[in-house]
């Protein structure tokens, strides 16, 4: 029963984590919160899998590290952006008082880029650390 | 370089005679630059000068440690090689020898022509580190070793008190230049002071008791560092300095009477245990001590008259005393023995040594027709101004040097014949008939030395001085004084036994209480005192921590008892929703004390976990929801990471959680209440005041206009983006400390 | 572009830290990545250093006005500080890519290149940070990457040290973010000027008290004061040599210019010096520093563990000056911060050259190697005379602005430390060069070792002529250092 849980989980857990990130801006939750929440999913995975079992079932773990450097990257680079045009860094466009386009509560500006980078960064840096705590535990059973 | 071992022929010593060439140029340079001199700015910040001048005083004192050097680096040429040959050690080492020679000669000069007192220091000091590399020549032996150290150590340490008075003079004149610091000095404290300071640093250079235990030590010295380190150079540096700031002693009297005092000490302490030295550098190197007290004395003395005996003295025991040091090599070099009681008739076989050692030895004793009488007889002159005291310490003192410096001549040359005698090389006893020459020629034609001191004098006397030493065939004082040190120095000489008594007690005396002895224990003691603070320094973990939370305790303690108390500490009211907090801070209470007490690892981990999720609840009690989301999914993924890392370690054994020291486990108990009772009593206090006023309204107000809805992910993103951008990056240090740790920099 | 000079100065180091992980498996692009990024910061520096004459330069993150927004302030107090970690950073950048790649397996040599960049990004955000939140990240970066590169020792103790850092350091941190928070909390603002202002009608409130005693004690632990300063002997006594030259030359200095700005700029010194005991507390630790970091020095066997503990006296030279709280006094300890910056990074670095060539740093595999590195060793000798304070070195000049500042404070039982304490050095330096030159070199020494590397002989060399030029004119560090003391006492928020 865990196990289908687990293998399971991962998907919902995007969806409410994408949710949180589009509200983000006008309630409650953001780009750290959302990443932990799947975190907590592919933990559970690890847990009732295995790391052998949940790195199996989930391929798309291995990405982990990529994610993590990409995410930061994004981050960084929705930070640093505004330097080429001119303003300090962490300026976000549209600036205030401007238009924002949005859908529904998801509003299209440079904030959301930085609340994806920080949820790239936070499933990637949680899902490398527990890789390595289950396979060097696997590694030293062997 | 080529390397060529003992065994094969040995080159020509090309550093040495490099060295030699630099020494004759540097004589001839004091010869006639005499008066030249220039000041570059240095370092203009600290208001330091590169300020040389060549006058008097340096002249003399650039004149005798360039000569002297000249000829006793041609006697080490062949001296070192032989050294080297004996000890089977390669001829490259020259290269460990001479470089510090003529490093040490520059120095020479360069403190003889300073005129800032911090470069003075430099030069002294400089002197101080060439000395210890060439004392320390023989490395393979301990003691050489050891006393290169011990008379680093002495001259270096007291060289500070040197820096000390340079800081003092400075901070009350503005400046470091002696000229114009002789010209303002008033007596006062500080002068006094400074005055003092500098008088320790050159007595310790002059080896004055009670600091005088590293000279005989550092005879571990190849013979012509001796020669000129120990004759007319390194201890000369120390009067050197005396007489270039006397104008600044004579500014105190207690300083002067301490000159004298000291310098009496050591013309007796060395006088009376040079009488029975066997070995014959040992016989030197008190003599070396005594000798020099006669210089700090005359000093002490003061006035026109003893300074212009000062510089004449130098002048006359660094021609005889390097002249003597060389004998001993030469001797020990022809036959393999350095002691008197297993030396004897050398006179027949190298009669030229012979005769030119005696000339040095009637220079030191101040026999007529040697430059050495003119040096007693303006010590007499001055001993006779100042008053019977002194009269009397004068002609003790030449007995003394006369009793000694005979009994080393006789001792070597005449009596029977004993040890065998190799062959004198010509380079080891031509420089010893070179000086003795020169000490004769000044018996008799006296007046271009008696200008030398009158020049060096009128420096440090800070006023003309004319001195005019002669012949007198007269009952004048001076005469009968010396006349009387003959007479009791050759009864010393006759019946040793008058002072075998003494000479030993001095020994023992020395043995037991001397300032050797305070040497020693100050270093071992400095090495206990380094071992505890390192033993105490590599403590556990938890003595460290305790190390930053005990004072910190301690400094909130003071803080919030320094403060007025009344009215202080509130006691708030419980209402409304608040009573739905109570029991969620019961249940941190509850869980920290089970984290505390707990001694098994899961529980303390579980126990951390409901800290947490009870936090949690409580920011969103107060209307933080955001904050308890993220409270709420990193305490979850926390507690997993725990109980994960908690599984890797080795299984737990329930006793070895017990810190089994009671002492350290009271004193954890201890420091943990102390920056616990701290925290609450601040934390206590600071609810007790008002809040101010916050920026977060004005975040608050501006939240729309950031197109949010929600304050905590605007300044999060936005207001505080970059301290965001920041902390994720710590993400990055945490993926690379586990890869580096757990799987060797693996990062999947 | 010269306008956001502050931002660039701090953000193109942190920029590269994702960089070097990036390209990870190219080692010498990373080592490329990170000299680039000290290069940069080294030219950030230089140009602000020459444009802080007029005034403090302000630059607002994100647009938004100051004590709403976090601002960077860069002026004559820390244009020093810039200077110095980015000159070091720049020289241990030349100096890491043979001596890391000696010391440390080619997996994890990208990833100390990361930590570098992040250390350096976290020591000039410390500095040119007005806003107290903002300086305890840039904290918290600055020693997370440390402990990271400590771990990455070749022996298992650093590991040990690491951990015993990570601990220490940590309570420290946290006693700074207490210190803040409560600062924070009684005046409702975390930017420096706009908490100065309002510190000013807060007097005798008990919350601001414990504030600055929080706040320095927890940076107490960071710039090594005794007797907080046990993790520092391991920590730099393990790092690979690449590290420790950096972060004895950059980082505790870094810490006491945040002490510095904490001081004088935020709590201001009527506060700190006069209320409360600070300076008093600051003058005792300091000679208790200097005389127990000097006499365990003299008794370490490991030239890395020996040049750390001397380290500890240094900073006691440092804090001594700061302490007096007069113009001359914080001036000396500038000074002190630049030269002794320089000098521990060359010693530092020549420790790693013996490292490289022998394996270890114990005083007795030195026996007899002064001939056969006469570079390493003249530089060892020329930098150790400037740590005892010979003149005409470095040493000297700071020591003598030192001692005169003490003289006019009247502060007689310090100078008796500082007089004794360099005693102390010249007995640790001299048991160095005694080991070189005066004992024999062991017979099993091969005689075809690998030669010092030119890349690190001239970095090491970079800093001794560095040193050497200070100590002949000491009128550039001189002048920076007065100008720094006159930013700090004189304008107050600044």
């Amino acid at each position: 029963m865990v196990r289908v849980i687990a293998r399971l989980l991962p998907g919902p857990s995007l969806m409410f984590a994408a949710g949180l990130i589009a509200k983000g801006y006008a309630e409650v939750g953001d780009g750290f919160a959302a990443g932990v929440i799947v975190a907590l999913a592919v933990a559970l995975a690890y847990v009732a899998l295995g790391a052998a079992g949940a790195e199996a079932a989930l391929p798309a773990l291995r990405h982990a590290p990529k994610a993590a450097v990409g995410g930061l990257l994004l981050a960084l680079a929705s930070g640093f952006f505004p330097l080429l045009l001119g303003d300090p860094p962490v300026t976000h466009r549209p600036g205030p008082g401007e238009h924002v386009t949005t859908i529904g509560t998801l509003e299209l500006f440079t904030p959301l880029l930085f609340d994806l980078g920080v949820f790239l960064l936070v499933i990637g840096v949680l899902t490398v650390l527990l890789h390595h705590l289950a396979r060097s535990r696997e590694e030293a059973a062997r | 370089m080529a390397v060529d071992r003992g065994g094969t022929r040995p080159t020509a010593d090309r550093p040495g005679w490099s060295a030699c060439v630099i020494a004759v140029a540097g004589f001839a340079l004091c010869l006639f630059a005499g008066g030249a001199g220039f000041s570059l700015p240095w370092a203009p910040s600290l208001d330091l000068r590169l300020a040389f001048a060549l006058d008097g005083l340096a002249v003399l004192y650039g004149l005798l440690a360039t000569g002297v050097g000249a000829l006793v680096f041609a006697y080490g040429t062949r001296y070192l090689t032989l050294h080297l040959e004996h000890q089977r050690r390669p001829a490259v080492e020259r290269w460990r020898f001479w470089p510090w020679m003529t490093l040490f000669a520059v120095s020479m000069v360069g403190l003889a022509t300073a005129q800032d007192l911090v470069l003075v220091f430099v030069f002294f000091d400089l002197t101080a580190v060439c000395s210890y590399f060439l004392i320390g020549f023989d490395r393979a032996e301990r003691e050489a070793r050891r006393s290169a150290l011990m008379a680093l150590l002495v001259t270096v340490v007291a060289a500070v008190a040197m820096l000390v008075a340079a800081v003092l003079l400075h901070a009350e004149h503005g400046t470091f230049a002696i000229p114009e610091l002789l010209d303002r000095a008033e007596p006062s404290t500080t002068t006094t002071l400074a005055a003092a300071l500098l008088a320790v640093a050159a007595l310790a250079k002059s080896a004055q008791v009670p600091l005088h235990f590293w000279l005989p030590k550092a005879m571990a010295a190849p013979t012509p560092v001796s020669a000129y380190l120990h004759s007319a150079a390194m201890v000369a540096a120390g009067v050197l300095v005396l007489g270039r700031v006397h104008p600044l002693l004579a500014r105190s009297e207690a300083v002067l009477t301490g000159l004298v005092v000291v310098g009496a000490a050591s013309v007796v302490v060395g006088g009376v245990l040079a009488l029975r030295r066997d070995v014959l550098k040992q016989v030197l190197a008190y003599s070396t001590i005594s000798q020099y007290g006669y210089m700090v004395m005359l000093y002490g003395i003061g006035g026109a008259a003893a300074n212009g005996a000062a510089a004449f003295y130098v002048l006359a025991h660094g021609i005889a005393k390097s002249a003597l040091f060389m004998t001993a090599g030469a001797v020990t070099m022809a036959t393999g023995e350095d002691r008197l009681s297993r030396l004897g008739g050398l006179g027949r076989r190298v009669p030229v040594l012979a005769v030119a050692a005696g000339a040095a030895s009637a220079t030191l004793a101040a026999l007529p027709l040697t430059v050495g009488f003119f040096k007693d007889e303006l010590l007499f002159a001055a001993a006779v101004e100042r008053g019977p005291v002194t009269v009397v310490l004068a002609v003790v003192a030449a007995t003394l040097t006369f009793a000694y410096i005979g009994r080393f001549w006789i001792g070597l040359f005449l009596g029977p014949a004993r040890g065998s005698v190799g062959a004198a090389s010509t380079l080891l006893v031509a420089p010893v008939v070179v000086l003795a020459a020169v000490a004769v020629l000044g018996g008799v034609v006296v007046e271009p030395f008696a200008r030398l001191a009158e020049d060096a004098a009128t420096v440090s006397a800070g006023e003309p001085v004319t001195m005019s030493p002669g012949y007198h065939l007269d009952a004048r004082p001076e005469n009968l004084m010396a006349v009387a040190a003959w007479a009791l120095g050759g009864l010393l000489l006759v019946l040793p036994r008058l002072t075998d008594g003494l000479s030993r007690a001095f020994a023992a005396a020395g043995e037991r209480f001397g300032p050797r002895r305070a040497y020693d224990g100050t270093l071992r003691a400095l090495d206990r005192v380094s071992a505890a603070v390192h033993d105490r320094e590599v403590r556990d973990l938890r003595g460290s921590i305790a190390a930053v939370l005990v004072p910190a305790g301690l400094l909130i303690g003071v803080a919030f008892v320094a403060t007025p108390t009344a009215g202080a500490y509130m006691v708030g009211i419980v209402e409304g929703a608040d009573w739905v907090i109570l029991p969620l801070l019961a249940l941190v209470v509850v869980a920290t004390v089970v984290t505390a007490r707990a001694r098994v690892r899961l529980v303390v981990a579980l126990a951390l976990a409901v800290v947490g999720f009870a936090l949690a609840a409580l920011y969103a009690l107060v209307g933080a929801p955001d904050v308890a989301l993220v409270a709420v999914v990193v305490e979850t993924m926390l507690t997993l990471v725990f109980v994960a890392a908690l599984s890797r370690l080795p299984r737990e054994d329930p006793d070895r959680f017990v810190p089994g020291d009671p002492v350290r486990r009271r004193r954890d108990v201890f420091a943990a209440l102390l920056a616990g009772l701290a925290a609450f009593v601040a934390l206590w206090g600071f609810l007790s005041q008002p809040a101010a006023d916050s920026v977060s309204d004005e975040h608050l107000r501006l939240t729309p206009s950031a197109h949010g809805g929600d304050v905590v992910t605007v300044i999060v993103a936005d207001f505080r983006g970059l301290d965001t951008l920041v902390e994720i990056t710590v993400l990055l240090v945490a993926v690379v400390g586990v890869a580096t740790l757990v799987r060797r920099g693996r990062l999947w | 572009m010269t306008a956001h000079l502050p931002a660039l100065q701090v953000l193109v180091p942190l920029g590269c830290a994702p960089l070097c992980l990036l390209l990870r498996r190219f080692r010498t692009v990373t080592w490329l990545v990170f000299l680039l990024a000290a290069l940069s910061s080294l030219a950030c520096a230089v140009l602000l250093a020459t444009r802080v004459d007029d005034g403090p330069l302000h630059y607002e993150m994100g647009g938004w006005p100051a004590p709403y927004g976090i601002e960077f302030v860069v002026a004559g107090f820390n244009t020093p500080v810039l200077l110095v970690v980015s000159v070091v950073a720049v020289v241990a950048a030349v100096y890491a890519r043979r001596s890391v790649g000696d010391e440390v397996d080619d997996r994890r040599a990208p990833l100390v290149y990361t930590c570098l960049c992040l250390t350096l990004t976290g020591l000039l955000g410390l500095t040119v940070t007005g806003d107290v939140f903002n300086a305890f990240v840039f904290l918290e970066i600055s020693s997370l990457s440390t402990y990271a590169l400590i771990a990455m020792g070749r022996r298992r103790r650093a590991l040990l040290a690491s951990f015993r850092y990570l601990v220490i350091g940590t309570v420290g941190a946290t006693f700074v973010l207490i210190g803040i928070g409560f600062a924070y909390a009684v005046t409702g603002t975390l930017n420096m000027a706009d908490l100065a202002d309002r510190l000013t009608d807060l007097d005798g409130n008990r919350a601001l008290y414990a504030a600055v005693v929080f706040v320095f004690v927890g940076l107490a632990v960071k710039m090594a004061v005794f007797p907080l300063h046990a993790w520092l002997p391991a920590a730099y006594g393990e790092a690979p040599s690449a590290v420790s030259t950096f972060l004895a030359a950059a980082s505790t200095k870094v810490a006491i210019y945040v002490f510095c700005r904490f001081a004088f700029t935020v709590f201001g010194a009527g506060l700190v010096f006069t209320t409360m005991p600070v300076g008093e507390v600051g003058l005792l630790l300091a000679a208790l520093a200097m005389l127990v970091g000097s006499a365990a020095a003299c008794f370490q066997r490991d030239l890395k563990y020996l040049l750390a503990w001397s380290s500890v006296a240094q900073i006691g030279y440092i804090v001594a000056g700061i302490s007096l709280a007069t113009a001359a006094g914080v001036s000396a300890g500038y000074l002190h911060v630049i030269n002794h910056a320089v000098i521990k990074g060359a010693l530092f670095g020549a420790a790693g050259l013996l490292v490289l060539r022998l394996g270890s740093a114990r005083l007795d595999d030195l026996a007899g190697l002064g001939r056969r590195m006469p570079w390493t060793f003249a530089a060892i000798v020329v930098t150790g005379l400037g740590l005892v304070g010979v003149p005409p070195t470095a040493g000297f000049a700071s020591k003598w602005a030192l001692v005169s500042a003490l003289l006019d404070a009247g502060a007689w039982p310090v100078l008796v430390a500082v007089l004794a304490s360099s005693l102390l050095a010249l007995v640790y330096v001299g048991r160095i060069v005694e080991a070189a030159w005066f004992r024999d070199p062991p017979a099993d020494l091969p005689a075809d070792q690998p030669r010092a590397p030119v890349s690190m002989v001239a970095a090491v060399w970079a800093l001794v002529l560095l040193s050497v030029y200070f100590g002949i004119d000491a009128s550039l560090p001189g002048g920076l250092a007065d100008a720094a003391a006159a930013a700090l006492l004189g304008t107050g928020g600044a």
